[in-house]
């Protein structure tokens, strides 16, 4: 460790507020490459799968025309 | 295998189309009026509009007008690039230059050089012009004429990539330049540098080459992706 | 003969997303402890340099993220090549995956080279450093290509277009950096030194390292996150993908 305290780490020997920008919006940047397509991706499967939900139930109620043909 | 005679007729075919394409469509440019004489004016129109903006003082614009008179020209020529497929694109012959047997590579070689000579020349004979507006000296001027000219040759052939990618979209100029820009950037170091050189008492010869050989590799380069472009903005 | 069949496969959608699946916490749990460790030795455990202090750190953030972000480039324009020569979808995707990606870190390499000119050249930007300059035109590039599939409105074409454009810039960004770089050198003070840096320390030099391999493995999980996505849109409507969505989100 080349630095005495976290104080001084913090400080970077008067460096700080440049390393610490540079190092924060990096890791802001690359939070949001990770998120954005995850959330999206889930929120567009979410979407398929209610899509796809809602035509396997259409398609398994029948309906009276039909029910009252076979009937005949 | 193909015969002796039939490989002459070969390459005769290949700058056959190259020629007629070529005279074609300068035919077309100088019945209308506008295709070489508009970005001329534009040239004229905007070097004055900086003129305005920098103000009276001389010195001021000299040493900016090694800069302005190449983005100038620069714009220019890429805002006449919309334009260079979309008639052909909308009333077919594109679609049967595409069709044709003759080699495509050639016919567009043919076309982009027409484009270049009508919107390069009238820069060059226009440039002693340009230099008395802009305060560069007259001896400077046969190089910033050579410089023009290599250069908008260059600018046309990389521009018309993005014009053929484009045609079938109607999103305009803007996409076009975002797409070109960049790809213009060592036309604008090397031609302005040209400049400074030459203004500066230095040899103009590394700018100069350079210039030459972005050009002789736009010319034979350029086409390849002209013309896959074409194919898919017709399939659009 | 060689067994091309991993490659076909490569190019099924389906077969893709599962192994994407399976794949992706690995790399991307395997990148951020190679990253986050490579920062924090190099944030504390080296020593500080003795002609620019401690402001050089950034560089562990800076180098990786300029060096992924050009190879990236080249990624996407080899994708949207094998996309038009093999007709294969999925490479299509792969290039849209890794356009934003590339972008974002061209963004971050501008924003902390730049940070990082302030203490060290007194600017925020200094037009003479031709990596710098080379690496704004870089991120031009980008944002021209995903601006020209997004304006198309076949999804199919606007790859090809997109393509063709990465292609021509693929060849572009060497003599783009050769030019700038001439440039830079016409009116440089010859006191001045700019764009040279003194031969790097071992020990400065390990964590670097160990922080390119972490942002590739970081920059690999990226775009698979993206690509999941791409075929997600892309596929839509398929059945296998409602039947994977549903057993998926059970």
């Amino acid at each position: 460790m080349y630095f005495e305290s976290f104080a001084a780490f913090w400080h970077m020997a008067g460096h700080g507020s440049f390393v610490w920008s540079a190092y924060g919006m990096s890791f802001v940047v690359l939070g949001l490459l990770v998120l954005q397509p995850l959330v999206r991706y889930r929120r567009e499967l979410g979407r398929i799968k209610n899509s796809a939900v809602a035509v396997l139930q259409q398609n398994a109620t029948p309906s009276s025309a039909d029910s009252a043909q076979v009937e005949k | 295998m193909t015969h002796p005679a039939a490989m002459q007729a070969d390459n005769e075919s290949m700058f056959r189309i190259l020629h007629a394409i070529f005279k074609r469509d300068l035919r077309v440019y100088f019945r209308t009026r506008g295709a070489w004489l508009n970005p001329l004016i534009f040239v004229l129109l905007v070097i004055t509009l900086f003129t305005l903006g920098i103000g009276p003082d001389a010195k001021q614009l000299a040493s900016n007008a090694t800069a302005i008179i190449w983005v100038v020209a620069l714009l220019g020529i890429m805002l006449s690039l919309d334009a260079l497929f979309r008639s052909d694109y909308e009333d077919g012959t594109l679609e049967q230059l595409l069709l044709s047997p003759r080699p495509l590579y050639f016919a567009i070689m043919g076309k982009v050089a027409a484009h270049w000579l009508v919107t390069g020349l009238p820069m060059l004979l226009a440039s002693p012009l340009f230099a008395l507006m802009l305060g560069i000296p007259i001896s400077i001027v046969p190089l910033l004429a050579l410089g023009l000219f290599l250069g908008s040759g260059i600018l046309s052939f990389v521009g018309a990539i993005g014009a053929a990618v484009t045609v079938s979209l109607q999103t305009g100029g803007l996409l076009i330049a975002l797409i070109i820009l960049p790809l213009y950037v060592p036309v604008i170091i090397f031609g302005a540098g040209l400049l400074q050189y030459a203004l500066e008492g230095w040899s103009v010869a590394a700018p100069l080459m350079m210039l030459s050989g972005l050009l002789c590799a736009a010319v034979v380069l350029a086409p390849l992706a002209i013309g896959a472009g074409l194919k898919i903005s017709m399939d659009s | 003969m060689a067994n091309w069949q991993w490659f076909h496969r490569l190019g099924s959608p389906k077969w893709l997303l599962a192994t994407l699946d399976r794949w992706l916490p690995w790399l991307l749990s395997l990148g951020l402890l190679m990253l986050v460790g490579a920062l924090a030795w190099g944030l504390a455990f080296v020593p500080p340099d003795y002609k620019q202090g401690n402001s050089f750190r950034i560089m562990y953030i800076h180098v990786p993220t300029a060096v992924v972000a050009l190879a990236a480039y080249y990624a996407m324009a080899i994708a949207g090549a094998v996309a038009m020569i093999w007709r294969m979808k999925v490479a299509d995707m792969v290039m849209r995956a890794i356009a934003p990606v590339g972008a974002a870190l061209t963004f971050l390499a501008l924003v902390t080279g730049a940070i990082w000119g302030k203490p060290t050249w007194g600017a925020y930007w200094v037009w003479q450093d031709a990596r710098l300059t080379s690496m704004l035109i870089l991120f031009f590039l980008y944002l021209g290509v995903m601006a020209l599939y997004d304006a198309y409105s076949d999804r199919r074409n606007g790859n090809r277009a997109a393509a063709v454009v990465a292609l021509a810039g693929t060849v572009n960004i060497p003599i783009i950096y050769k030019s700038v770089d001439w440039w830079s050198s016409l009116h440089q003070p010859a006191s001045i030194k700019f764009t040279e840096q003194s031969a790097i320390a071992s020990e400065m030099l390990q964590p670097l390292l160990l922080a390119i391999i972490g942002t590739y493995f970081v920059f690999a999980a990226m775009v698979i996150l993206q690509l999941r996505l791409q075929i997600v849109l892309s596929e839509g409507r398929s059945n296998w993908l409602a039947e994977y969505a549903t057993n998926k989100l059970r």
